[in-house]
């Protein structure tokens, strides 16, 4: 049926593989979204206590090489649960969009999703390097599964151009 | 192989029979019968130029790898208290240096686009984009600081480090506009051709164009204007419109952060 074509089956699955982590990482996006939004606004709740006694006007210490007033640190401190809401949200709409697109165009979207979830991790690790080994785990068994999907659609898209036999 | 009955999936190059919804092997959505377009057989020149086509578009990913480590770098310089102009610039020159390499290992591609201006349509378009992403940008960015999402800082690194006005321009605008158009719309694209069609390059190239400017937030905004610099590059065969209205736009912003505007 399938031509006797055993390493197709064999690629074709690690492209399923690879399009399935891609919705799970869309689940996982979205499940810790609220639990992160949690987090953050336990974590500034506790900075902004700190800042109370300061002016809006007071210079603060650079943070991050730049330099902020009180007032801005605490508009930034204020609006940092929703950032983080708002961007796990658009990263689930995003493997979301993603995963649909992988049962068209396995190749294209799984480059996409490996592309996001490196960066994400990267970014994620520059705020916060703790966070790289949260969840470990998962982020290797996606990662491998990724990588081997994307390996196994850029074969399959050499094959498609081979002659027939 | 040769069954002229059997559908091949684009997922995995598996043979699947005909009438199949979704392929047997990767689960990828089959195209119906009827739309099946009858392609010309393939032959060993297209079998090489397949390979060479997956060998090339390596490239990108070694360019994707380069960037995450510019980033990386970025943030140990930042972290080790390296006044941030200077991380800026460093960062800027290395995208120069990128972008002459990125131009060299795909001279004929991105040398074609070079040699063509666009001619008037080109800039009539360029004139049009412009338009659309200063109402469509204006629009989306006022609604995140109405949400409360406020930009990470910018070109007033420049002048908080007493460099003269004109370097935001130059630095903030002027040369991320070329160099991220040859390094994305010429050489990327360029790469991405060769192994994905049309449509899903210009996606492809617009999703880690948006990625590399490290905000979800800001992704959807980004990604629109790959798509826009993407379609604009196709259109015109140049990349002189897309780094006009990418310089034009970039200059934009720079003005109204460094009068204390709230737009974009």
């Amino acid at each position: 049926m399938s031509g006797g074509d055993d390493g197709g089956y064999e690629r074709g699955r690690r492209v399923r593989k690879a399009s399935k982590w891609v919705g799970i990482l869309a689940i996982l996006f979205a499940v810790s979204a609220p639990i992160l939004y949690e987090q953050e606004q336990t974590k500034t709740a506790s900075t902004l206590a700190a800042l109370n006694g300061i002016e809006d006007g007071q210079v603060l210490r650079p943070i991050g090489g730049r330099i902020y007033t009180a007032g801005e640190l605490r508009q930034r401190l204020e609006s940092l649960p929703r950032r983080v809401l708002a961007a796990d949200l658009i990263l689930a709409g995003l493997m979301a969009g993603l995963w649909v697109w992988a049962r068209r165009s396995p190749l294209p979207a799984i480059a996409c999703a490996l592309a996001m979830f490196v960066v994400v991790q990267v970014v994620g690790g520059i705020y916060s390097p703790a966070s790289i080994f949260e969840g470990l785990l998962v982020k290797i068994f996606a990662l491998v599964a990724l990588i081997k999907g994307l390996r196994s659609a850029l074969e399959a898209r050499a094959a498609l151009r081979t002659p027939p036999a | 192989l040769s069954d002229p009955e059997l559908v091949r999936c684009r997922g995995c190059a598996v043979m699947n029979p005909p009438g199949f919804r979704e392929c047997i092997a990767c689960g990828t959505l089959m195209p119906r019968v009827e739309q099946t377009k009858a392609t010309p057989a393939s032959t060993a020149a297209d079998h090489l130029r397949g390979l060479l086509g997956a060998q090339r578009a390596r490239g990108v990913l070694r360019l994707f790898v380069g960037l995450v480590c510019l980033v990386v770098a970025a943030a140990v310089a930042r972290a080790l208290a390296v006044a941030p102009a200077i991380v800026e610039l460093v960062i800027r020159l290395t995208f120069v240096l990128l972008a002459v390499v990125c131009g060299l290992a795909a001279r004929p591609e991105v040398g074609a686009l070079l040699t063509r201006s666009g001619g008037w349509r080109g800039m009539v378009l360029a004139v049009g984009g412009f338009g659309v992403m200063v109402s469509v940008g204006a629009l989306y960015f006022r609604g995140l600081g109405w949400l409360g999402f406020l930009p990470d800082g910018g070109p007033d690194v420049y002048i908080e480090s007493g460099w003269p006005r004109w370097t935001p321009y130059l630095l903030h605008a002027a040369a991320p506009a070329v160099t991220e158009e040859v390094i994305f719309r010429g050489y990327a694209m360029a790469r991405l051709d060769e192994v994905l069609s049309a449509r899903e390059s210009l996606i492809v190239q617009a999703a880690l164009f948006a990625l590399l400017h490290l905000g979800a937030i800001i992704f959807p905004s980004h990604f629109a204007m790959g798509l826009l610099f993407g379609a604009l590059r196709r259109r015109t065969r140049s990349l002189y419109p897309g780094m006009l209205v990418h310089a034009g736009w970039n200059a934009t912003i720079t003005w109204a952060e460094l009068a204390g505007l709230r737009f974009p």
